[in-house]
This record gives structure tokens, C-alpha cells and sequence, in this order.
């Protein structure tokens, strides 16, 4: 019993720890985002600086590594209650909604094939002058 | 207590689109189709459901910053492909603004909706303020930002694979662009190189947008 419990409890420690690190940087970000000129999310702002606090081994990775797998893997979970939303604003599209899901679908499919395709063709071009 | 079934039917999903890889189980679709019946069932405001739920939409800041980690890890190969990789962001960020001015002109839409259409592929803080600051509506912007991210989530990888497109940084930087937050959340189950691409995508082609859209918008309008 005490054999499994204790890495159990050292599985909870380093998660909770990497969680701990991630909505502190997450709340930094949000803090410094009023203080950017141009809009950008304070999300993003700690991703930055997650990234910064790893390239410069001020935070070992096996200290935020595991919260970060776990947390991505629910990202689309996190998504729903916004999808959700669409059962109540849907109305506000109904007017136009054929042409504009039309292009939403089209821009979205083009999207896609533009650049999948120009990534490869790019990547093969930039290969041949080197 | 209706963000518990929220969870439990996108836990559910997973273990079904595991063992039936079908449109329908797609944890996302899944979690916001069911969610919607148990609401209109119980006669629940969408509102209150927002409120209750706001532990779920918390966690999408965090998570974004978590992001940092995979970028790390896979920092070799995106360095390797950097320039292939803003290029091709650039270029259907580009053609995908100058196509959906065209269009709305073409259908003779009223500007507004054309502001309100052209940040639809980019991650929704960025998109609204983009289509206010063209005097759009950043309401419907939302809805239509939340539809093509889901659309992406559920089609991309089949579209890419009909496409021939299956190289891993390729596929991420193409899910990422058409189909930011919500699209990358699929781009990561696909592999963590697709992910981390998908990822930094949706944060390129929105900073691509806020400088292109206003200009193109200028040249038209």
C-alpha cells in the first residue's frame, strides 16, 4: 500500500507544480497584456514567456512537461461552452446565412489547401538555393 | 451541474471516436451537440449554462500558455522550417481577406458584413477586435470564428489526407491557419510537431491579419 501511494503523491506534487507555474505565467501575461501597444492576448504573452523561462533553464522542463500534455489534451474541451454559444446567436446570421456559410466553408477548405501545398513547394524551393 | 455532463459526454466521445472513428463521435461535436439538447431538455438559458461553466473556459488561458512547452521541444524543427512555414501563413492569410472582400462585394453585401466576415479565421479575441475596429459586428464574428474552428477540428485532417498532405509541419501549419484555437486542438492529437505548428499558425495568421486586413480593407473601401 505505501509502495503505491507514495509515487502517487510525487505524480500529484509535479503536477500540481507545473499547473501552478502555468496559470501564474498565464496570470503574468494577462497583468502585461494592457501594457502591449497592439492587441495581443495575455495568453499568448505567457506562452512567450514559458518559452523564455525554458530556453533560459529557469524552469526544467520536467517540472511544467507533464501539466502541459495534460492540459493540451483538453484544450477542445475547453472549446465547448463557446460552441455552445451558437445555439443562442445563431439568429444573428440568418439574414445572409446561406452565402456566409458558403464562404466560411470555402475560405476554411482554401485555407487549408493553400497552405499545404505552398509549404511543401516553399520548403522545396528554399532547399534548392541552399 | 450541466458543465459535469459537458465533461462526461466529451470523455464519453473520446472512448467512442477511439473505437469508431466517425464524424459524429468528434469529442467537440460531440460534447456541444449533446450539451445543447441537455439545455433546451431542461430549459436551461444558454446564459446561466456561460456562468457556471466559466471553470472550462478559465482553463483555455492556461492551456494556450502550456503551449510554451511544446514550442520548446519542437523549437529544431521549426526553426528549420521558418521560412516555408511564415510564407505559406502569409500567403493564405493574404488570399483568404482579398477573396472574402471580392466575394462580398461581388453579392453585393453592406460593408458591415464584410468587415464582420473577414477576421473569420483567425482566434476570437483577435478577430473581434478586428472586426470592430472596421465597424463590424464582432457578435456575429464570434459565432462564425467558433463554426469554421469546429469545422476545422472535424474536417481538416480528412480534407488534408484527400489533398495528399501529410507531412506533419505542413498539416499542423495548415489546420492552425484555417481553423485556429479549436483546429489546433485536433492538430495536437495528431502528433506534438503538428500541434506545435498548428499552435504558432493560429498565432501568425492572426498577427498577419491585424496588419493586412485594415490595408485591404483601404483598398477597396
Amino acid at each position: 500500500m505505501k509502495n503505491k501511494l507514495i509515487p502517487l503523491i510525487q505524480t500529484g506534487f509535479i503536477l500540481v507544480r507545473g499547473f501552478g507555474i502555468i496559470v501564474l505565467l498565464f496570470f503574468l501575461g494577462e497583468f502585461l497584456a494592457p501594457f502591449i501597444p497592439f492587441p495581443i492576448p495575455g495568453s499568448i504573452i505567457g506562452m512567450i514567456l514559458l518559452f523564455t523561462a525554458l530556453k533560459l533553464n529557469i524552469i526544467p522542463l520536467s517540472w511544467v512537461d507533464h501539466a502541459s500534455t495534460l492540459l493540451l489534451s483538453f484544450l477542445a474541451l475547453f472549446f465547448v461552452p463557446y460552441g455552445v454559444g451558437i445555439m443562442d446567436s445563431y439568429q444573428a446570421i440568418e439574414q445572409w446565412s446561406l452565402p456566409i456559410v458558403a464562404i466560411a466553408i470555402g475560405t476554411t477548405i482554401l485555407s487549408l489547401l493553400i497552405v499545404g501545398h505552398l509549404f511543401t513547394r516553399f520548403k522545396n524551393i528554399i532547399n534548392r538555393f541552399q | 451541474m450541466i458543465t459535469v455532463i459537458t465533461i462526461l459526454l466529451f470523455l464519453m466521445a473520446r472512448r467512442l471516436y477511439k473505437r469508431w472513428s466517425l464524424i459524429l463521435f468528434i469529442p467537440v461535436f460531440f460534447a456541444i451537440m449533446g450539451t445543447i439538447i441537455t439545455l433546451k431538455a431542461t430549459e436551461t438559458p444558454f446564459t446561466t449554462y456561460f456562468h457556471e461553466s466559466r471553470f472550462l473556459t478559465f482553463l483555455l488561458g492556461p492551456t494556450v500558455v502550456a503551449l510554451g512547452t511544446l514550442l520548446y521541444k519542437q523549437l529544431h524543427s521549426i526553426v528549420k522550417n521558418i521560412y516555408p512555414f511564415l510564407l505559406s501563413i502569409f500567403s493564405s492569410c493574404c488570399i483568404s481577406l482579398l477573396l472574402i472582400v471580392a466575394i462580398g462585394r461581388w453579392l453585393d453585401f453592406p460593408t458591415t458584413i464584410i468587415a464582420t466576415l473577414l477576421p473569420m479565421g483567425i482566434t476570437s479575441p483577435i478577430a473581434i477586435e478586428v472586426t470592430q475596429n472596421l465597424n463590424g459586428d464582432p457578435t456575429v464574428t464570434s459565432v462564425l470564428v467558433i463554426a469554421v474552428g469546429l469545422f476545422g477540428n472535424m474536417f481538416a485532417p480528412i480534407l488534408l489526407r484527400y489533398m495528399g498532405i501529410q507531412h506533419f509541419p505542413a498539416m499542423g501549419t495548415a489546420i492552425g491557419t484555417a481553423s485556429h484555437g479549436i483546429g489546433t486542438a485536433r492538430a495536437i492529437e495528431i502528433s506534438d510537431e503538428t500541434g506545435i505548428y498548428s499552435g504558432l499558425a493560429m498565432v501568425f495568421n492572426a498577427i498577419f491579419t491585424v496588419i493586412m486586413a485594415p490595408i485591404i480593407w483601404e483598398l477597396f473601401f
